[in-house]
């Protein structure tokens, strides 16, 4: 590779198939959110006084943000990480104590009748860079695992039990500079998400989720994934299938894996073992946990997911209303501004959760398809862009953006077609709402920033 | 470690495409969204048309609309109330006002209705209360008044013949997809006989509504709005002056009056007694009578004027005058010894009361009962047995309306009885009866039952000289006549040569010596009439009579029924000939007897 110290101008090589898909959703979005108000009450996208306006005006400023970013030296973000993770969180703090109630959530700061902001969409930014920086120092390289306070590990006793049984079940042998390694990584993700989970925002906590989810690429035991998105699978079925006959099919699968994939190895009967008693536990527990500890609200909008007509007028109202948005733009759509549910503000939300229903009425299959299509681009784009980096923190970066991304986009996306439980998060770039379209875009222009001097980076 | 780049990309693409097959069955292939979504954001609105005015045959209004005020309320939008207040406020009681609401509740827990949905919280609120109600309309939110048309009687009068409109019940909406939840509809009298005539035709608009219901600008540019057609103008053939008149007179007595105009088939008068004030049953009013109406041991609601009936008495006598003439069996000089009654055998005997032997005019003027026995005997015989000769009886007494409804436009109307042979085969055995065991028919009694409408009609049929148009209310609508052939001309096959002994004899009884109706002479006018005594074995006998006049193309003919009135001529037959002086001559001249009348009370 090169060894010059090659530079490409001031601001790089920016990557502009990145920011031409920015700027094809941001638009749909703002489009979007002007359309989605009955035709007599409609001004102007640009009339500062409505929600399409607001937009545009957010449009502007995060389109000025993401230039400064271009024209940033990225070593301030890195060198800073640390001051500005722990503002990140000083934020999260602040919004407990002094932040306003919005829709149930506690979770905005009210500066006038004009702005409110919401930290947690810059706490994720922040989370961002500490975590990306963390994950450029790799496993091999980082300090031994030295001592930690007792708390700390009762705090992480579940996640350290898996990994210490994934250990002995992949044979690897126990080691603990690798368990701590992940545990902290753990910790630097899990400490704004409970703040956050603090404001009664379920749904921006859930996406902390995305960024464990980064964790695999840099190393992260996959069964912890596997066993993840096995006990959503597990979660879900165990509201609808008898628990004796779930618990029958885990045993049964264990010993198909230990018969087949583990080479009826005696040591792996232990954690084996274990693994089987922790989902025949957690199914058990599942149906316990969704009676008493999840709130009605929370229990409906999980049992809409089966049966949508339960609640037509109550939890299932949004997301009823949303499908039969959707359901009726048919192939074509109803044309642009001719979205009758939409104007008639049949689907609540309806410019920031649920702007894609708006999309699906007025656009049709075409429209859903298309925004899918610029979704997955971009998102795929990021994986390929951020697996190219040369600089570890570009690449832990790139992974988390997508991931960040990936998570919103399944979670919103899915709530509006009933494929996912309605928790309340933010369509990437094309909801409403300044803070959340501005926390996404410092996530992507960083990362553009980043990609665009990967050539400079020595090797 | 390079490989797990892939189950990123595989987990997008899968996400990606599961949420791409989702929106492919959602919007592609899955139809019930495009409807559902247009039920749901597109609303037909129902124009309710005008109800079409009443008029009685001298233009005078019967029947209008008037505005009524509903306090509608949106339960999603209402606040905790001060529901004394608006009780106090709209002179509600506390008590139905708290009972309203509890209903309003109760609606939206059973689902009958959203919480978004208005709903009718007190009907029909007077126009005073209604102001005083939107002064401070600003207090109870989610509240708000809706004005409605609601029928309207000016005059008091003609309940029976008139009906009633209400909304529309379960069993209207099942049979009928016209009516809508709300809507009027008529349930009796004119205004169930006319009701598609009077309804009109609704309006439909069809607009935007958003999630609060609120209009967002109509459907297609209103393409396909209609504006609602107003109920035709029903002219009825009712006199209401001389309505009044005979409710008037039979004020305090149970019975009814009917009078028509033989040429035509108009009825002029139709009253039923007790009556009632044809504006109960509108509204608020009717549920604060309707308790009242129905307790009356009177029946107030029940229509006397067409029902079933009692034995029609000595006035069908006159019919089987006319069927005997037209059978051969008598002629106008066939005289039947009298002696005080007509022998069935040795120990029963028909009484009748004294008096010389009768020809067939003599007999309808004093209403000999052995005549009549004698002419339905010989009546009887005139068959190969009794059975068929009692059958062209009963076909004859059809034509003239018993037993029928005489294809009249009151709904209410019922056929009374005229035993049919198959009646009498059940009742004796076939084979086992003949024109004796039966022989009270000769003089209307027995299980005879006819109501004042099919009497009057009688009188009307004697004074056409063999034929009656089917009586009936409706006139004109929207001024113009109905068609010629709306109501029948039914012929009785009577010769009408025949019908001259009739006239005669029914002059006699009122103007003749030995006539039992003395009491409804005209000095200036011929009047024709009949006395009859319905026989009542639960108290005192009907009082029947019926009557036509003038000479030269009579103009009314009557039947008049007062229940307990006893003999014909006591109650029935001045009635009768006040109302026809009233109608022909408008002058009252015999002060004493409209006074003894009016002030008879026999309740």
């Amino acid at each position: 590779m090169s060894f010059n110290d090659r530079r490409d101008g001031f601001i790089g090589q920016v990557d502009w198939i990145l920011v031409g898909l920015y700027l094809a959703l941001t638009l749909i979005g703002w489009m979007h959110v002007w359309s989605a108000v009955p035709g007599q009450e409609r001004l102007s996208p640009f009339d500062l006084s409505s929600e399409a306006g607001k937009q545009f005006a957010w449009l502007i400023i995060c389109l000025l943000v993401g230039a400064a970013v271009l024209l940033t030296d990225t070593k301030l973000l890195f060198a800073f990480r640390w001051p500005l993770y722990g503002f990140g969180l000083a934020l999260l703090l602040v919004v407990l104590v002094i932040g306003q109630e919005v829709g149930g959530n506690k979770s905005w700061i009210v500066l006038n009748s004009f702005i409110k902001i919401q930290p947690s969409e810059f706490a994720k930014y922040f989370t961002a860079l500490a975590l990306a920086g963390y994950l450029a120092t790799p496993l091999h390289l980082a300090p031994p695992a030295g001592r930690w306070p007792g708390f700390f590990w009762i705090f992480m006793a579940p996640i350290t039990l898996v990994m210490v049984f994934a250990d002995v079940l992949l044979g690897q042998g126990l080691q603990m500079k690798r368990v701590v390694y992940w545990l902290k990584a753990f910790a630097l993700i899990g400490i704004p998400a409970v703040l956050v989970l603090a404001e009664k925002d379920t749904g921006s906590t859930l996406v902390y989720a995305a960024f464990v989810l980064a964790l695999f690429r840099f190393g992260l035991y996959l069964i912890m994934l596997y066993l993840g998105l096995g006990l959503a699978f597990l979660f879900l079925t165990s509201l609808v299938v008898q628990p004796w006959i779930l618990i029958l099919g885990l045993v049964l699968v264990s010993i198909a894996v230990w018969l087949f994939l583990l080479g009826r190895s005696r040591k792996a009967i232990l954690p084996l073992g274990f693994f089987l008693v922790l989902l025949s536990l957690f199914t058990l527990g599942g149906r316990w946990v969704f009676d008493t500890v999840l709130l009605p609200h929370q229990r409906t909008r999980i049992m809409v997911l089966f049966d949508p007509d339960l609640d037509p007028k109550g939890s299932g109202w949004n997301v009823n209303n949303s499908k039969m948005a959707i359901g009726s733009g048919s192939w074509l759509g109803k044309g642009f501004l001719n979205g009758t549910l939409t104007q008639l503000k049949f689907v609540p939300k309806q410019h920031t959760d649920f702007i894609f229903s708006a999309i699906g009425e007025q656009w049709g299959l075409a429209g859903t398809t298309v925004v899918i299509l610029l979704f997955l681009t971009l998102m795929m784009r990021l994986i390929l862009r951020a697996e190219m980096q040369r600089s570890p923190f570009a690449k832990a970066f790139g992974y988390i953006v997508a991931c960040v991304l990936f998570f919103h986009f399944f979670m919103n996306v899915g709530t509006t077609i009933g494929l996912a439980p309605a928790v309340g998060v933010p369509l990437p770039f094309v909801s409403y709402g300044g803070s959340s379209l501005l926390g996404f875009t410092l996530l992507l222009f960083t990362f553009i920033k980043l990609d665009a001097h990967n050539l400079e980076v020595l090797r | 470690m390079e490989n797990r780049q892939r189950i990123y990309l595989v987990l997008m693409v899968l996400v990606g495409l599961i949420f791409w097959v989702r929106l492919f069955f959602l919007q592609g292939l899955d139809d019930r969204f495009k409807l559902a979504a247009d039920t749901y954001s597109i609303r037909r609105l129902v124009n309710q048309p005008l109800r079409g005015n009443i008029f009685d045959r001298n233009g005078k209004v019967l029947a209008t609309n008037d505005f009524a005020f509903d306090l509608m309320v949106i339960p999603s939008e209402t606040q905790v109330m001060d529901t004394v207040a608006l009780a106090t406020l709209t002179e509600v009681p506390l008590e139905e006002m708290r009972k309203a609401w509890a209903k309003v509740i109760k609606n939206i827990e059973k689902k009958r209705r959203y919480k978004r949905q208005p709903q009718p919280l007190i009907r029909d609120l007077s126009q005073k209360s209604i102001a005083a109600f939107q002064e401070k309309m600003f207090r109870f939110p989610g509240l708000y008044v809706e004005k409605r048309s609601v029928r309207r009687y000016p005059e008091p009068f003609a309940a029976h013949a008139l009906g009633y409109a209400r909304e529309a019940d379960a069993s209207v909406l099942e049979s009928d997809s016209y009516y809508q939840p709300g809507d009027y509809v008529g349930v009796a009298g004119i205004e169930r006989a006319y009701e598609s005539q009077l309804r009109g035709i609704k309006g439909v608009r069809k607009v935007y509504v958003d999630v609060r219901n609120n209009e967002k600008g109509s459907y297609m540019d209103g393409v396909y709005d209609t504006l609602p057609v107003p109920g035709s103008d029903l002219t009825t053939t009712l006199d209401i002056e001389l309505q009044k008149y005979g409710e008037q007179l039979m004020q305090g007595k149970r019975g009814a009056i009917v009078a028509i105009e033989p040429a035509t088939g108009e009825i002029l008068v139709l009253v039923s007694s007790p009556s009632y004030d044809p504006n109960w049953m509108v509204g608020r009013n009717l549920r604060q009578h309707y308790g009242s109406l129905i307790l009356n041991p009177g029946k107030p609601m029940l229509n006397r004027a067409v029902m079933d009936g009692y034995p029609p008495g000595s006035t069908f006598k006159v019919m089987n005058a006319m069927l005997g003439l037209q059978g051969g069996v008598i002629n106008p000089s066939t005289v039947v010894p009298c002696g005080g009654g007509f022998r069935l055998s040795a120990a029963h005997t028909v009484g009748c009361h004294g008096h010389p032997n009768a020809d067939l005019r003599f007999s309808i003027t004093t209403s000999c009962n052995a005549y009549y026995c004698h002419v339905f005997n010989e009546l009887t015989k005139t068959g190969a047995n009794p059975r068929q000769a009692y059958s062209a009886w009963y076909e004859g007494a059809k034509r003239f309306g018993f037993g029928t409804k005489l294809g009249t436009d009151i709904p209410e109307a019922k056929t009374g009885l005229l035993p049919s042979p198959e009646y009498y085969d059940r009742v004796h055995g076939k084979g086992k009866w003949r024109g004796l065991t039966i022989i009270s028919l000769g003089i209307g009694q027995g299980e005879l039952k006819a109501n004042a409408l099919q009497i009057a009609n009688l009188a009307a049929t004697i004074a056409n000289r063999g034929y009656f148009i089917s009586p009936h209310l409706g006139k004109a609508l929207n001024g113009k006549p109905l068609p010629d052939t709306t109501f029948k001309k039914n012929y009785t096959r009577i010769d009408t040569s025949h019908f001259q002994i009739a006239w005669e004899g029914m002059y006699g009884a009122v103007h003749k010596p030995g006539g039992t109706a003395k009491v409804a002479r005209l000095d200036s006018i011929s009047v024709y009439g009949k006395t009859g005594t319905a026989q009542n074995p639960h108290g005192k006998d009907h009082s029947v009579f019926m009557a036509f006049a003038p000479s030269n193309k009579p103009r009314i003919a009557i039947g008049v029924l007062v229940e307990n009135g006893g003999f014909g001529a006591t109650y029935a037959a001045p009635i009768a000939s006040l109302i026809m002086e009233k109608y022909l001559t408008d002058t009252i001249t015999r002060p004493a007897l409209q006074e003894r009348m009016l002030q008879t009370r026999l309740e």
